[in-house]
């Protein structure tokens, strides 16, 4: 029954009213902004799928060429986001042209009264509280059953149309936060064309159509106790991750304990107080300023030397070398590699960039129990 | 920000001690948590708690992790005893053996 006075509501809202039901987008057009983003989508997929293929793009051709581009994989990634980071604001700047539109709409005719007249026994209310508890549908309208009042009409036009448009700008989040969840990962796992079909529903997440859909998705998924705290995620496998027994986590655990214990001894001695010193200073005030440095310095070369050590026994262990050779890959990580490869470099600029590729390391590791134990065990010995 | 997928069908205690060492895996820390339902294209329902991790220095995260559930009266006072020892991290409902619980989740260091 809540279904088909949806629909009725549906189809007068749509038809009876005149309503705008979406965005204006005018494809037709091809020297609009829109037909010109439509056109930079299309080639920044064509582009993708050359560069996720390792090859490079002939922009005037438009295809691939025949050649081997070894960056392919991220540049891919930067073209999808950048044809997001374009795309997003376009949608964004048709979906408030278009909730102004609505607002005006709702001033001058009876919007959503008319809907209320010729459903008469059909019944829209709304109830406060949090944006999945807010129901459009199934809700007793009894003032209008037993005659209804001016106020009654006036109370429902004010609250309808901002539960709609509550309801679109939620939709909107939640596919805005899966493409930006998205947007770090590789393009192996985010294609250009998920990203294309994630910037369609996020325009659709912006229609009368999809808020009426999601509002009586809500109401029914109410009946439902386990789905109405879940968010509902369709058209995406998501694999979980597997639950790791007491012993792996305990690892895990033990791991960052030992990577603690030297970040905790590098800490404190960067943060050793050195005076400075002053053109005023007497003897006795010189050699306290003097030793101070010292002591820093002392302890700092400490933990350069403890996390030296460290590295050294994984850079040394071939079961290691692949993993070193892929993090010197990352363009991240070059900074921190040629700080602790250099001779001359100080051990206070050193230890924090040994400290910060043993800790990506072990990120690296985690599925690796005997490598994870390895380190473990060299870490241990010298934090002992 | 990097989110871990767990399967709702973990006991509480599991699921917590996965986080934890997902934690300290990852250099991160824990933000909240979001219970999902992935209705996969094979057309099954699959009920998961999605972690949001942040970056973070490996001396600033808590990595001992106590997560409880609220949704008794025993439990919340658990959790207001625990209060006093661990700092709050996220309160929410998140499927604990496929069934939606009020849990919350403190950490302390241990270091």
């Amino acid at each position: 029954m809540k279904r088909i006075q949806l629909a009725l509501l549906l189809c007068v809202v749509l038809f009876a009213t005149g309503c705008p039901n979406t965005p204006k987008v005018d494809f037709a057009n091809p020297n609009s902004f829109v037909s010109k983003i439509n056109a930079y989508l299309q080639d920044a997929q064509l582009k993708c799928d050359c560069l996720s293929r390792q090859h490079s793009f002939n922009e005037k051709e438009k295809r691939c060429n025949d050649d081997a581009f070894s960056g392919g994989i991220e540049e891919a990634k930067i073209v999808r986001n950048n044809a997001i980071d374009l795309a997003v604001p376009v949608i964004d700047g048709m979906y408030s042209e278009f909730i102004n539109n609505i607002e005006n709409r709702r001033e001058k005719t009876d919007f959503i009264a008319d809907v209320i007249e010729l459903a008469s026994s059909a019944a829209i209310g709304s109830i406060k509280g949090p944006q999945r508890s807010i129901q459009i549908i199934g809700i007793a309208l009894t003032a209008f059953r037993g005659g209804r009042k001016s106020s009654d009409i006036n109370f429902y036009k004010q609250q309808t149309t901002p539960i709609l448009i509550d309801k679109m700008d939620g939709n909107r989040a939640e596919v805005l936060a899966i493409i930006t969840l998205n947007q770090v990962k590789p393009i192996g796992e985010y294609s250009m064309g998920k990203a294309i079909k994630n910037l369609a529903d996020y325009y659709n997440a912006g229609t009368l159509v999809r808020a009426f859909n999601q509002l009586s998705h809500d109401t029914a998924n109410q009946t439902q106790t386990s789905e109405t705290a879940a968010r509902v995620v369709r058209g995406e496998d998501i694999t979980p991750s597997k639950i790791r027994t007491v012993q792996e986590t305990d690892l895990s655990l033990e791991l960052l304990r030992q990577r603690r214990i030297l970040a905790k001894r590098l800490r404190d001695a960067l943060s050793m107080a050195v005076p400075t010193a002053t053109a005023g200073d007497t003897v006795a005030r010189t050699a306290e300023i003097a030793k101070a440095k010292t002591d820093r310095d002392e302890k700092v070369k400490a933990v350069r030397d403890d996390l030296g050590e460290v590295w050294t026994a994984i850079t040394q262990d071939d079961k290691f070398k692949p993993i070193v050779a892929q993090m010197k890959t990352d363009t991240a990580l070059t900074n921190s590699f040629n700080l602790v490869e250099a001779t001359a470099t100080t051990d206070e600029l050193a230890a924090p960039e040994l400290l910060k590729l043993i800790n990506v390391l072990t990120t690296k590791i985690k599925d690796n129990p005997e490598l994870r134990a390895s380190v473990l065990g060299t870490l241990q010995t010298v934090n002992k | 920000m990097s989110t871990i997928s767990y399967p709702g069908s973990a006991t509480l205690a599991d699921l917590c001690r996965n986080m934890a060492a997902d934690q300290a895996d990852g250099n991160q820390k824990l933000v909240s948590l979001e219970p999902i339902v992935n209705e996969t294209s094979g057309g099954a329902k699959v009920n998961l708690n999605q972690a949001t991790y942040a970056p973070a220095d490996i001396l600033d995260i808590l990595d001992d992790l106590n997560c409880i559930d609220v949704s008794t009266v025993a439990g919340n006072g658990q959790a207001a005893e625990a209060g006093h020892t661990y700092t709050f991290i996220w309160r929410g409902k998140i499927f604990v053996q496929d069934k939606l619980t009020e849990v919350q989740v403190l950490g302390k260091s241990t270091t």
